[in-house]
């Protein structure tokens, strides 16, 4: 018995659960960007684990300083604000190096990582991401089967947090899982014990 | 003060242990039940913890 609809073909996920105030912050910012996909921890939580999180980590293709503006001068209006600087310079040129925060106006928690794809796993997950459908907007993510195999590499560093993730979301989409595809990918991140204490 | 290591260890494991347990009751619930049933009570625990 699955209660979500998660449509592989379409690559879409239908998802009835109630808004909290982490949602409608996700929302909220992922309206105001065009392309992005969202990974990693709050990916697990919007599909129920039972912890927060301080932080939400969006990635976005390189941009142009002038695309860089829009989303600036957009967030600004909507009542956000970058937690590294208030120059829009320093932000772009910072973004090259490590991820920039966006939060609610003095309101620093929860904030939104905002980096930009840097590598082939990023590529992989924003050419394959899944858009989730929710009663009160819509957001893409990564696809199931990297968001596993990443948490697991992430838990080699000795995260507890993160094998726990990896493992709700392999029992949750277990029938769904593109088993192949996750195989591909432990091997590629040469995780292969991970995924055997999560199955 | 002593400290016994190896206890401190296995107690960590078994923590864990427990911890992968509740992991697997918690996703076997939100599997079986209604989203709107599990998110009211997950919503609970995110709203109290960062709002």
């Amino acid at each position: 018995m699955f209660k979500m609809e998660y449509n592989t073909k379409k690559k879409e996920i239908k998802l009835n659960r109630e808004f909290n105030q982490l949602d409608k912050f996700v929302l909220d910012f992922c309206s105001l960007i065009k392309e992005y996909v969202i990974v990693s921890g709050y990916v697990s939580i919007l599909f129920g684990r039972s912890r927060a999180t301080e932080d939400v980590d969006m990635l976005v293709p390189k941009m142009s300083k002038e695309e860089f503006k829009e989303i600036w001068d957009k967030t600004m209006k909507n009542g956000f604000e970058c937690l590294n600087t208030s120059k829009i310079d320093e932000a772009y040129k910072s973004m090259n190096d490590h991820a920039i925060r966006f939060a609610r106006k003095n309101r620093p928690l929860p904030n939104m990582e905002f980096k930009l794809i840097k590598n082939d796993l990023d590529k992989y997950s924003f050419e394959n991401k899944l858009l989730v459908r929710l009663k009160h907007g819509e957001l893409f993510i990564s696809p199931i089967e990297m968001q596993i195999a990443y948490k697991l590499f992430l838990a080699k560093g000795g995260n507890e947090k993160d094998v726990e993730d990896a493992k709700h979301i392999y029992i949750l989409f277990n029938e769904k899982i593109n088993k192949e595809e996750l195989a591909r990918l432990v091997k590629l991140l040469k995780v292969e014990k991970q995924l055997e204490m999560i199955q | 003060m002593n400290v016994n290591l190896q206890e401190l260890e296995e107690d960590m494991s078994k923590n864990f242990k427990e911890r992968m347990n509740f992991v697997t009751y918690w996703a076997n619930y939100v599997k079986t039940h209604k989203d709107e049933e599990w998110s009211e009570q997950q919503n609970t625990l995110i709203n109290s913890q960062l709002f």
